[in-house]
């Protein structure tokens, strides 16, 4: 994993919680985030789509079990 | 009556290595389960108490679920996501004094102090000899009060018996069986699924209530190939809206929408995923415990549906009904009335509301009647149709207006299900408010078609266009916060 897609990945969080100071790491899930409920959980999906211009299918949004499964198919994403 | 603790005892005799409980990478079989629920119910200290049950949703609440019935005791969800005041507002009506929880550093150390705790162990071990205990209650809900207070609904084992003697013969499962749990303790739903798993030697297949609860509750069921699902009808929104609906789910046999009013697309969108699944429509208000109708949902046409909504069905077989106008008499056939369910599931009352108790709960040859304020009607096939809310009606410039009628158009405006109308009244006018989902809309769009299909007093004075609709922790569209963006 890219350390430039971990700090894009961290803008989109930034954006949609509008709180400057979220630094997420591989293990965060959505417990650890208030707020991150199903609508926000959509919102960050359509955040990375438009980020990395790609599209996440709802297949490998059921498989992303946390944050570090996030990065790991945008780094596949991207290379691909 | 007490039939379906005992059978939960039968099955970890009779079956005591098929699967009881799938959470995650995690499980447990029959005897697994009931000896660590014996092992914890030796922790506890009380009995014929309400005990505070913290919803981690992990392995372990399920075992404290039944620790708490093993010991005597009944439960009160204690939902980590509802905020300190309300839970300590629950403690307080319910005289919680132990709670059964994790010890988790993340937990705000306000929620350990409102009581004893009872940690999980690290390991169980079998108890030498545990006599199970039996108490009249079996848990206690609390929803949102008119007043802002939350109402205690207490429910005994009496009451669920009866809805299990239905659903017994309705769905009868076994050890090959898969039921889906995708709902917070705190929703009554919760206990239904797991009673129709754990009575009846299934295995109960719990999802992850965090993030997504549509997508996990989708992933749960296909990765275990559950063939007994429950949700809600919006969880179709965020399948579809995630494109699961082109991955097969041919293994699902039955699938109940319960929890909100169906919308028959919604029926026929599943369909198209869980291609051999029957549909089941299940209404019930929570003091009625969990269910007091259910609708097979066959092919429907537009005549038999109401504002596009599917038929809530038939009593269960220990609910009678009845539909009455104003005064209290029945109505006539197809005519528009509220409905009154009666019977060994119907709760006694409010905990400590005994003026809210009395409005709407009364006695009548030893059964219990309960007034749901829900406006229905009979039809020609003698299947009950909501309506809406006794009070989702309102009065604009004089008007009667149903609300469901309008959202109704709104959902054929914007061709979704995501519409709701709210009323809301200032210095004594009232007017309608929209909230609609939609990427390309645009709120002139709507109203411009909502005026060619209603009166002008029945049109929205605006339209919220939302990315998405707030959903609550109930899984419900969470009205309260669309009230807000009206207020401001």
């Amino acid at each position: 994993m890219s350390h430039n897609i971990e700090e894009r990945v961290n803008g989109v969080f930034r954006r949609i919680f509008k709180n400057d100071s979220i630094q997420v790491q591989r293990a965060t899930t959505a417990k650890d985030i208030a707020g991150w409920d199903s609508i926000t959980h959509l919102h960050i999906i359509g955040g990375m789509e438009e980020e990395f211009n790609v599209e996440i299918t709802g297949f490998e949004v059921m498989n992303m079990e946390n944050v570090g499964d996030l990065f790991d198919l945008l780094t596949d994403k991207l290379a691909g | 009556m007490r039939s379906h603790l005992e059978k939960i005892l039968i099955h970890s005799n009779v079956s005591p290595e098929s699967l009881a409980l799938i959470v995650g990478k995690q499980s447990l079989t029959y005897r697994e389960l009931v000896q660590r629920a014996c092992y914890l119910a030796r922790q506890i200290p009380v009995k014929n108490n309400n005990i505070g049950l913290y919803t981690d949703n992990n392995l372990d609440m399920y075992v404290g679920l039944l620790a708490i019935w093993f010991s005597g005791n009944a439960y009160v969800p204690i939902n980590h996501k509802f905020p300190l005041d309300r839970l300590q507002r629950i403690v307080a009506e319910s005289e919680i004094q132990y709670f059964i929880g994790v010890k988790d550093s993340a937990v705000d150390s306000a929620i350990y102090e409102m009581g004893k705790w009872i940690f999980y162990p690290s390991s169980y071990s079998e108890p030498a000899q545990f006599e199970i205990q039996y108490f009249e209650w079996a848990y206690t809900l609390f929803t949102s009060g008119s007043t802002g207070i939350p109402k205690g609904i207490p429910i005994s084992h009496n009451n669920v018996e009866a809805l299990m003697l239905d659903m017994w013969e309705r769905y009868p499962l076994g050890n090959g069986n898969k039921v889906l749990q995708a709902f917070e303790l705190s929703f009554d739903v919760s206990i239904a699924c797991i009673l129709l798993a754990w009575t009846q030697g299934a295995a109960l297949v719990v999802a992850d209530v965090n993030g997504i609860t549509a997508v996990q509750a989708f992933k749960s069921t296909y990765d275990h190939q559950v063939d007994f699902v429950v949700l809600p009808p919006s969880a179709l929104f965020y399948i579809k809206k995630l494109k699961l609906l082109a991955m097969p789910l041919p293994w699902v046999k039955t699938t109940l929408f319960t929890g909100e009013a169906l919308p028959y697309n919604v029926v026929e969108e599943w369909k198209s995923c869980a291609t051999h699944s029957v549909v089941d429509n299940a209404y019930g208000p929570t003091e009625g415990t969990v269910w007091s109708l259910i609708d097979r949902i066959d092919s429907l046409t537009s005549q038999q549906l109401v504002n596009g909504l599917c038929p809530i069905g038939g009593a269960l077989k220990t609910i009678d009904i009845r539909i009455v106008n104003e005064q209290g008499t029945t109505v006539a056939p197809g005519e528009r009335g509220e409905l009154w369910i009666g019977g060994p599931q119907i709760f006694n009352g409010y905990v400590h509301l005994p003026e809210k108790t009395h409005e709407v709960v009364f006695r009548e040859n030893d059964k219990n009647w309960y007034k749901t304020g829900d406006i229905v009607f009979e039809n020609d096939a003698q299947k009950i149709m909501y309506v809406n809310r006794k009070d989702n009606q309102v009065q604009v410039n004089g008007y009667r207006v149903e609300l469901g009628e309008v959202e109704h158009h709104l959902r054929n405006e914007i061709k979704s299900d995501a519409a709701v109308v709210l009323s809301h009244s200032h210095d004594g006018v009232t007017e309608l408010y929209a909230f609609a989902e939609s990427e390309v809309l645009q709120s002139e769009n709507i109203l411009e078609g909502l005026r060619k299909k209603m009166p002008g007093y029945m049109v929205p004075r605006k339209v919220f266009i939302l990315p998405s609709l707030p959903i609550n922790s109930s899984g419900k569209i969470d009205k309260a916060v669309l009230r807000k963006l009206i207020e401001t």
